[in-house]
């Protein structure tokens, strides 16, 4: 009746925060305060998009940034049982550190995960009371007629989870009779040395090397990237509010290639209104670096880190992760990472999320 | 009656007054009287409750009826429990060969199953079947596997191969049972004419289940719209 929007308490939302960085030391990069932690908490990275401006770039290429920056994935077709037996268990679980992920059409598949040794299968309704593995409910709680998902979660780490034992039989019953389906994977190992008998290989996988996308000379007029100051204004609020949401709004359209805020774009008023945010515009040239592939959360971390310290002091530059949504309906997990133009320490974060 | 020598009552009246007169009043006074001890003391509100009702069932007049016994009784009397030496698995084999006999009666034959066969199927018994459970909202029931030692009105007891007895309730939990039936005309190719026997496996929900097994005999199951499984 009022217009109130409703039902907004799980939507996802988006945070922004205004922050200071603290002295970043190279053998101990940061990982306990935003905005690192931030790009922690991505544990499955889908893609991640770099805009810098043409002068950075000019740097980082020098620097032989890109050649290095080539991380490596592998799509592979397995069971859950073939997880948990014979030498891919011992090597890659007990011994090694890897990160996987089941293929799944959001809202009706089971999600299978692999981070850190402990596998987290999210399962329905039907599945769990079949498979017997003790979980929790996952997601919207009290809302009539949603059925909740449920989340069993499984330390393969444990001394306990050995061929032989009580605890671990009922997960071989479970994968032997009811998620027995061979399934997608993507596959990505955190070791540092490649395995010289990989048991990957009787899988037949397909191994990836993801390159990075590059898109130089992107004429743009540059809205001014400096968020309002706090001193004076009253309404302080609202403006660091519009700065955000303009901003995030511009920057979107630079990665979506949208020829709105091309430097010579004319478009009639009648079909779009859309005009780059602020009153000052600078005639720059932009480059956009995409990754996109299955990336553990310490590979992009160590991209921002890195970026942060080959930059110099007055540029600014843009870093996005998007990670795999895993959540019921299609969680979206981004966050977006600005450095303004001379503030050495200072940051903006986006994140979106639930 | 004269009281005895080693009575200590007597002996310690006697101590106080002459032989006549301790006789005396031991007779008349003391041997008659009740003594009044002091009442049980309890503790607990429960056992006061207790003890008022049982006093006022003892302090009616009319004969009542023998009650059935309370479940407290019947578990202090460890009348249902299967004792220990019982507790095996290989003791029930034979029970299993009987039921599979029963059963290879009960369905004449796999390709015929109709109506007719799944009501015989809802009133039999289980005593003795070969039982696992599939599904279940306690996760923790899946996967028991074992023979029906005793069918009652809300769970089935099931020695397991590991000769444990488990108890595990009906509600909300799916069993599958497997029997051989006939599967069958023979093959003609063979000199013997073996019976082709082919494995027969059905589920049941225990949710429409929760009679007991001498009541479902002769019970009716009508076809009803079942919670969404």
């Amino acid at each position: 009746m009022l217009g109130f929007p409703t039902d907004t308490k799980h939507e996802p939302k988006c945070t922004v925060t205004y922050g200071v960085m603290g002295h970043l030391d190279p053998k101990q990069p940061p990982t306990k305060r935003k905005p690192f932690v931030s790009v922690m908490n991505h544990h499955f990275v889908q893609k991640t998009e770099l805009i810098v401006p043409d002068e950075l770039y000019e740097i980082i290429k020098n620097e032989a940034f890109l050649e290095k920056n080539t991380p490596k994935y592998s799509r592979v077709i397995m069971t859950l049982g073939e997880i948990t037996s014979g030498e891919f268990f011992n090597e890659y679980i007990k011994r090694g550190n890897v990160l996987m992920l089941s293929e799944w059409r959001t809202g009706v598949d089971k999600v299978y995960t692999l981070r850190d040794g402990i596998l987290t299968l999210y399962l329905d309704k039907e599945s769990y009371e079949k498979a017997g593995l003790v979980g929790k409910p996952d997601g919207v709680k009290g809302k009539r007629g949603t059925k909740p998902r449920w989340v069993v979660e499984i330390n393969l780490r444990l001394p306990s989870m050995l061929h032989g034992k009580k605890g671990f039989e009922r997960i071989v019953y479970a994968f032997k009779n009811v998620l027995n389906t061979p399934v997608t994977w993507l596959f990505c190992d955190l070791g540092k040395q490649p395995l010289v008998n990989d048991p990957l290989e009787v899988k037949f996988p397909h191994r990836v090397t993801v390159q990075p996308k590059v898109f130089t000379d992107i004429e743009v007029s540059l809205p001014p990237l400096t968020p309002p100051t706090s001193d004076i204004n009253i309404g302080y609020e609202s403006e660091f509010e519009d700065f955000a949401v303009e901003t995030h709004e511009w920057f979107s359209l630079v990665s979506l290639d949208s020829p709105r805020v091309k430097l010579d774009d004319k478009v009639d008023s009648f079909l779009c209104r859309y005009v780059p945010p602020g009153e000052t515009h600078m005639k720059s040239r932009l480059v956009s670096i995409t990754w996109k592939g299955f990336f553990p959360s310490s590979w992009a971390h160590n991209l921002l880190v890195e970026m942060l310290q080959n930059t110099p002091a007055d540029v600014w530059f843009s870093m996005s992760t998007l990670g795999f949504g895993i959540g019921w309906a299609g969680d979206i997990k981004d966050c977006m990472i600005l450095k303004p133009p001379n503030a050495p320490k200072e940051y903006i974060l986006w994140e979106v999320g639930r | 009656m004269p009281p005895k020598e080693t009575n200590p009552t007597f002996y310690l009246l006697s101590r106080a007054h002459s032989p006549d007169t301790a006789q005396q009043i031991y007779t008349k006074k003391l041997s008659t009287r009740p003594l009044h001890l002091k009442p049980t003391l309890t503790s607990n509100a429960q056992d006061k409750r207790r003890l008022e009702r049982e006093r006022k069932l003892a302090s009616r007049k009319k004969a009542l009826k023998p009650k059935p016994l309370s479940s407290r009784q019947r578990r202090a009397l460890c009348l249902y429990d299967i004792p220990p030496k019982a507790q095996k698995y290989s003791i029930y084999g034979g029970l299993h060969q009987l039921w599979q006999g029963y059963m290879r009666e009960v369905l004449c034959g796999v390709n015929n199953i109709g109506e007719g066969e799944k009501a015989k199927l809802c009133s039999a018994d289980y005593h003795g079947a070969e039982v696992e459970v599939v599904r279940s909202r306690c996760v923790s029931r899946v996967g028991v596997k074992g023979i029906v030692v005793k069918d009652s009105k809300f769970t089935f007891e099931i020695v397991t191969r590991r000769d444990v007895v488990k108890i595990v309730p009906k509600e909300g939990t799916i069993f599958r049972f497997t029997t051989a039936v006939d599967g069958g005309a023979p093959v003609e190719e063979q000199k013997q004419e073996k019976e082709v026997l082919k494995d027969f496996v059905f589920e049941l929900h225990g949710d429409q289940f929760t009679l007991r097994a001498a009541d479902r005999a002769g019970k009716k199951f009508k076809p009803h719209y079942l919670r969404d499984i």
